[in-house]
């Protein structure tokens, strides 16, 4: 009897996406702490390159999570949430970098302009196509091609960038790490609570969980299906809109800066399990994690390269994912 | 679909062919026949690529079976001396080839999972032949490509490239014709509208989904091998994800509807951006805008707007493929 007990949550537990993500995070910590320890490289960097990890993660998470709320709630992949991810840095590069304006007012300003933006593409252009999968691939896919010629005309060819609002390092122990890094993770962590609470704590949350469960159900509750689409919208322009306005001034700004995010977050969402919120988070963590300390040792090409052949055949034997429903 | 008026279209398809044809015997400007085979080469993409859509696959990745066919055949030419014309042949195999290892194991995923794995591919291929070392010549691309010697002539003038190009279009549109109008192409689309009937009266599934991947590669790989040979230099960057957003939307803006869709959109685009490649984003903006305009507006495509403005009342658009 207690046999078969211990055998039932052995097995609840090797099921869970916790667990699967654990023994995948053991397994490249493995690697790499075999690397460490054979003496290929210095702990210092790999320490540095989980913490830098972690922060790129928080990045792709605050991508991810948006990319995989519209998916888990219509079953498209918004091909232009990369552009939407540029644009939050060209408002950035706008309102902070030429105009003035304080960074916390800019992220605010980031935050209303991309969530009015995902309503207009909502009523604009999704709602129009009455969900035919195909187009609304297509249509997104020409969206991000519109939005990132067009910001060539705003922004001009030459790589443009903003002041850096957390300047300095500062020194842990044995290694130094600069602060903007580190800051995008407290950002992060204060946005992705505001999010939970919106999904699980709020009537709205409940409604667009209705809506990823059975969308013809939830209208049949009485639940105003396209009014709480155009707020899933809304909600993930705008993440993707902060974690472009919170990479720029680290980097460059230029139209094609949300290309590789948004392959990036693809490949999150593939793990975590397509639609699952919780898998976005774990996911963007082991890939920003896994991608940083790849491009430590292999070169950042071979990293890029090496992550999509996992994914191809990650989701060639397992395409629901870590944490992801049949 | 039954085609009442089977002679009218037959001279309709005529004219523009032999208009095309006598074309370089009445015009001498280069640049023009450059721009038309690059019509040429994207018209064959937009119609093998129509395959995979026939069959129901979301495919994002068919630039990656493009890429493998210019890159197979340059390569092929430049390290072991193989003819040139036996090498536009090659590429296009060894883009089958590699379709056929990818086929087999990601058909039977369906909607947007097989668009991601497409993705996947394509990022894969470009990022690899970037990495390449000497052999792909690395990111900064691949240039001494022979010439092109079809026949014991060699092709090398615009005209020849552009006579030459209209040819293994012409072929292309006819095979697919032909098997789109034979048992096979009514099997895939039979497949695109239920699969789960399909395989109840007997089909066999993958083995149709794959087929049409294949033969839609190996047509892909053949246009890959002519762009390698017309511009005499490869890099990895034509080959990237928006290369494939290219094609599969040269299918949507022309429509699905009809074989003619893909050729129409690839026309029309093409011809709308490719002389400003390089100049001004204004044209991709307006191919943009066209793409969308004609998503929203227009959802079967450029070859439904003779029905939509009533020239033409008794076609029946309304079936998928």
């Amino acid at each position: 009897m207690k046999n078969i007990k211990t055998l039932k949550l052995n097995r609840q537990i090797t099921r869970t996406g916790y667990f699967k993500a654990a023994v995948t995070v053991i397994c490249i910590g493995g690697v790499f702490a075999g690397l460490v320890l054979s003496g290929q490289a210095p702990l210092s960097a790999l320490v540095t390159n989980i913490i830098y990890g972690l922060s790129t993660g928080s990045l792709y998470m605050l991508i991810a999570l948006g990319l995989t709320l519209l998916f888990g709630m219509m079953n498209v992949i918004n091909f232009a949430h990369g552009t939407v991810y540029m644009l939050g840095a060209l408002v950035v590069y706008f309102f902070f970098a030429r105009w003035g304006l304080p960074y916390a007012v800019v992220l605010i300003l980031v935050f209303i302009f991309l969530a009015l933006f995902g309503v207009m593409v909502e009523r604009g252009l999704y709602r129009p196509l009455r969900g035919k999968l195909e187009a609304a691939l297509v249509m997104f896919l020409g969206l991000s091609i519109l939005l990132e010629s067009s910001s060539y005309r705003a922004l001009g060819v030459t790589l443009k960038s903003a002041p850096k609002v957390f300047p300095g390092v500062v020194n842990v122990g044995f290694t130094t790490i600069s602060v903007e890094r580190i800051a995008i993770i407290p950002i992060t962590a204060v946005l992705l609570l505001g999010f939970h609470f919106l999904l699980y704590r709020t009537r709205y949350g409940k409604a667009m969980r209705a809506i990823s469960q059975d969308t013809d159900a939830a209208a049949l509750q009485g639940i105003n299906v396209h009014r709480i689409r155009a707020l899933a919208f809304a909600l993930s322009f705008a993440l993707a809109g902060i974690a472009g306005a919170l990479s720029a001034p680290m980097g460059f700004i230029s139209p094609t800066m949300g290309a590789k995010p948004l392959l990036m977050s693809i490949i999150i969402i593939i793990l975590g399990g397509l639609g699952s919120l919780r898998g976005a988070i774990v996911a963007a963590l082991i890939v920003g994690v896994f991608e940083s300390i790849a491009s430590y040792f292999i070169g950042g090409e071979m990293a890029y390269l090496s992550l999509f052949v996992f994914i191809l055949v990650f989701l060639i034997f397992r395409p629901a994912g870590l944490f992801g429903h049949d | 679909m039954i085609n009442t008026k089977r002679r009218s279209n037959r001279a309709l398809f005529l004219c523009p062919i032999i208009a095309l044809g006598l074309l370089p015997l009445y015009v001498d400007q280069p640049y023009i026949y450059h721009i038309l085979t690059m019509v040429f080469i994207n018209i064959m993409l937009a119609v093998s690529l129509r395959l995979s859509l026939m069959t129901g696959q979301f495919n994002i990745g068919h630039a990656a079976f493009f890429a493998l066919g210019a890159y197979g055949s340059a390569i092929l030419g430049i390290q072991f001396g193989i003819p040139s014309g036996v090498c536009l042949l090659l590429g296009g195999l060894i883009a089958a080839l590699f379709s056929l290892i990818i086929g087999v194991v990601t058909l039977r995923l369906r909607g947007v999972y097989f668009a991601l794995v497409s993705i996947a591919v394509v990022e894969v291929v470009r990022v690899a032949l970037s990495q390449g070392g000497d052999l792909t010549g690395g990111s900064s691309g691949l240039g001494n490509i022979p010439t092109l010697v079809v026949f014991g002539n060699a092709i090398t003038g615009r005209d020849e490239f552009y006579w030459f190009g209209f040819a293994l279009m012409l072929l292309t549109i006819y095979v697919l014709y032909r098997l789109e109008i034979g048992r096979i192409g009514m099997t895939w689309k039979a497949i695109s509208q239920s699969e789960n009937m399909s395989a109840s009266v007997g089909v066999n599934i993958m083995r149709y989904k794959t087929a049409a991947f294949v033969i839609g590669s190996f047509f892909a790989g053949l246009a890959g091998g002519l762009f390698a040979y017309l511009q005499g230099f490869l890099s990895p960057g034509d080959f990237g994800f928006f290369q494939s957003v290219k094609i599969l939307i040269y299918n949507y803006v022309g429509g699905t509807a009809l074989l003619a869709g893909p050729i129409i959109g690839a026309t029309v685009l093409t011809l709308m951006s490719e002389p400003f490649r390089g100049f001004t984003y204004y044209e991709i903006i307006a191919f943009a805008i066209v793409l969308i305009v004609i998503i929203v507006f227009l959802p079967g495509g450029i070859i439904t707007l003779p029905q939509k403005i009533r020239l033409r009342k008794k076609y029946d658009y309304r079936t998928p493929y």
